[in-house]
């Protein structure tokens, strides 16, 4: 990609990457600044994108990075996880859509280590041999939080828990 | 392969599959079962995280409308679309590489301005639909795009302004606006940081324009007929304020 075509590809990219900040922020203006931080890095860094069909994954992992980097240790509490459905989707209040509506709700609420891997996996759709990579975990590891997130939320669908306390996290 | 281990593994991996796994599951109602659980549940997954909405084409899209909306987000789920460069932008590449050689060509002064305006002629081509505006676009809705650019600037001083867009050029947020003069719309580009010594006249690929310095850096006034950004650069700048 030339300067150009990166730029409007960036551009276009703006919105799934400010999805992706969201989920692992849990906060509008946060994600925002990440997204807005990490494309002016994406853009110094332009240079390293060697390969135009690994672009997607190189930018979501800058945007978890400038998370990560900027956000991460503060740890900001989202104390209202309901208001913020509700403030980004106000239409969602159908009732073919509760279920999905609860879901959402449930997944904010999961610890972020349990929702940043589930995240990379299903938005982002890293491996989990690459999510391990990033979050410097073993796949073991990343395998056990991904089973006990799935299984946090199994309940909102009235599938019963199978036990996710019993499965140990590999180191 | 046990149970506990194929669930581990379905749980985290719903779409997992491989010779063991599969003959485990074609002899096990149990694990079968949870597998069509943890994929209903993957879908269901799935669809809560497709959000908020994403629209195709740029996300900073703020044309009559407020800021919550702006930040609304297409309805196709992240991952299935195709990033515009690889999808239907290809002759607006080939416009823009032909354009900023011939404007190589054309603007040989060495003021900074040939290139600068190369590259917003071929920026102008991946928003064809800017001219298209013609309401006012809300105060709050061009605030938004002002303050994601970092640029000030008195709306009274420029004119009504029917097209307000945050756009990424050159590594920074830039304000894409159309403003609407007594001869007709003309595009205006905020360009902080930029530095010309002079104002560079160009003409070419169907607009007429100027790029000339500006409080905080440069300006570019386009219109697509002859003689009509001059009173408009005049406002542009009048309506600029100096940076913080």
């Amino acid at each position: 990609m030339n300067d150009w075509e990166f730029e409007r590809w960036l551009d276009g990219m703006r919105p799934q990457l400010l999805r992706f900040a969201l989920w692992l922020a849990r906060d509008r203006g946060v994600a925002e600044d990440v997204v807005q931080e990490a494309m002016l890095r994406a853009w110094r860094a332009r240079d390293e994108l060697n390969d135009s069909g690994a672009a997607r994954a190189w930018i979501l992992t800058i945007v978890r990075r400038e998370h990560a980097r900027l956000y991460e240790r503060k740890r900001l509490e989202v104390t209202d996880i309901d208001a913020l459905v509700a403030a980004e989707d106000p239409a969602l209040a159908a009732a073919d859509q509760q279920q999905i509506r609860e879901l959402r709700a449930a997944i904010l609420r999961l610890p972020a280590e349990y929702r940043e891997p589930l995240v990379m996996q299903v938005l982002g759709g890293f491996s989990t041999r690459e999510i391990a990579a990033e979050l410097g975990l073993t796949q073991g590891a990343v395998l056990t939080r991904l089973f006990r997130a799935r299984d946090r939320l199994r309940g909102v669908y009235g599938l019963p828990s199978r036990g996710a306390d019993d499965v140990e996290e590999e180191p | 392969m046990r149970c506990a281990e194929v669930r581990r593994r379905l749980g985290a991996e719903p779409h997992a599959s491989n010779a063991e796994l599969d003959a485990h599951l074609a002899e096990c109602g149990d694990c079968a079962a949870y597998r069509r659980e943890m994929r209903m549940l993957e879908a269901g997954i799935a669809a809560a995280l497709a959000w908020p909405a994403v629209k195709s084409g740029s996300g900073a899209a703020v044309e009559h409308t407020d800021r919550s909306s702006a930040s609304a987000l297409p309805a196709a789920r992240a991952g299935t679309a195709a990033p515009r460069w690889r999808t239907g932008r290809v002759w607006a590449v080939a416009a823009s590489v032909a354009l900023a050689a011939l404007l190589g060509l054309l603007f040989v002064d060495g003021r900074g301005g040939d290139a600068l305006a190369a590259d917003v002629i071929a920026h102008m081509a991946g928003e064809p639909r800017s001219w298209e505006s013609s309401r006012s676009v809300p105060q709050s809705a061009l605030d938004f795009v002002l303050r994601r650019s970092g640029v000030r600037l008195e709306r009274a001083e420029l004119g009504e302004v029917v097209y307000a867009h945050a756009c990424f050029f050159r590594g920074r947020w830039v304000p894409h606006l159309v403003v609407r003069s007594t001869e007709g719309p003309v595009t205006v580009m905020v360009l902080a940081g930029e530095r010309v010594r002079a104002e560079t006249p160009f003409a070419e690929g169907g607009y007429f324009g100027v790029i000339a310095p500006a409080a905080g850096g440069a300006v570019a006034v386009l219109s697509r007929e002859p003689g009509q950004v001059a009173e408009p650069l005049r406002r542009v700048r009048a309506a600029l304020a100096e940076p913080d």
